[in-house]
């Protein structure tokens, strides 16, 4: 991964910009999508519980890595899906935007530099096929993280400037009346 | 569909077990999926058998020239020469290398990096700094719907800017 703070501030970038287009998307729909940003990394779980220690209690083989992967990432997204209450359209709505910010979470980590010149195998179980990485990035470098920040603050003023210009519009229709 | 809350749970459940079921699969596999090559650890406890084979190494660089990394297990050690790797390295950083396993502790290199030191702390600190704000702005803008056993928005505030 780049750090979280890159995977969350992409997500709020493509989140809100889509936005603009999509009236329903608010910005609780946009966490959402930040949130869908973690999901990948919760393969991270092996820092507090390696997998080691499953191994040996349940006397199999076993391992984190799938949830960083296709499969693993689409039953995770379901599981956000089914925590949602039933009403309007919102389940539709979070299976959509838990799924594009796990699909930017994985694009993103697809570019990582890697000694072998190969990403993880992103589309397992389908495949285990291994895309080359442009190796654009380590995962301890600040900079994709910067990069993300400043388009993340180019989207949110952009925002807040159109937030502006309707409320402006709201005020002249009252008046007018 | 899965308006009642007994059929969810029961989806739940469902999904848990194959995720579950996922896990055990990819344990089965031989290595690790990230990185079908062996490491410095396979290479320490048998050098022989990866001789002439594709290897990633990560380890501490003791000397530049030659390029030598060093790195100690348990009961095993394993000290590398590295030919033939374009890199600006010190003694102290770690060295990422993917290459091939000569005979005599020599490794030829393909491709190679140095992992800056500071960084692990850095991604850790502004992880966690991610997951707050997330989390921070999940509050917000859900709530949990008794009625509905589950998250929901939360409505709109007044005077938003979008009020679809």
């Amino acid at each position: 991964m780049p750090d979280l703070l890159a995977h969350a501030l992409a997500a709020y970038a493509l989140g809100t910009a889509l936005s603009w287009r999509y009236d329903w998307l608010t910005p609780a729909y946009v966490t959402v999508a930040m949130a869908g940003a973690f999901v990948p990394d919760l393969a991270k779980i092996r820092l507090a519980v390696h997998q080691s220690v499953i191994v040996e209690a349940i006397g199999r083989p076993f391992s984190w890595d799938p949830l960083h992967y296709l499969g693993g990432v689409v039953l995770s997204v379901l599981v956000g899906v089914l925590v949602v209450a039933p009403g309007g359209r919102q389940r539709v709505r979070v299976l959509a935007l838990l799924s594009l910010g796990a699909a930017t979470h994985l694009f993103l980590d697809a570019l990582l530099r890697t000694p072998s010149g190969r990403a993880f195998p992103v589309f397992w179980p389908l495949t285990t096929w291994r895309p080359p990485t442009p190796g654009l990035y380590l995962s301890t470098e600040p900079w994709p993280t910067l990069f993300f920040a400043a388009l993340a603050l180019v989207v949110w003023y952009v925002d807040r400037q159109r937030g502006r210009a309707a409320a402006d519009r709201a005020v002249e229709a009252v008046v007018d009346d | 569909m899965s308006r009642s809350p007994l059929l969810r749970a029961v989806l739940l459940v469902a999904v848990l077990g194959a995720q579950f079921g996922l896990l055990l699969w990819g344990g089965t596999l031989v290595g690790s999926l990230d990185d079908p090559y062996p490491n410095e650890y396979a290479i320490a406890l048998d050098y022989d058998r990866h001789v002439g084979r594709e290897v990633t190494v990560t380890a501490e660089v003791v000397s530049t020239d030659p390029l030598v990394v060093y790195e100690a297990f348990q009961y095993k050690d394993v000290r590398l020469t590295v030919d033939g790797a374009d890199v600006d390295a010190s003694v102290g950083d770690r060295l990422v290398v993917f290459g091939v396993l000569q005979p005599d502790g020599r490794l030829e290199a393909v491709r190679a990096y140095t992992v800056p030191d500071s960084g692990l702390r850095y991604a850790y600190t502004v992880s966690a700094l991610a997951g707050l704000w997330v989390l921070a702005r999940l509050v917000r803008g859900w709530r949990i719907d008794t009625d509905g056993w589950g998250l929901a928005p939360r409505e709109e505030r007044e005077g938003g800017a979008r009020d679809a």
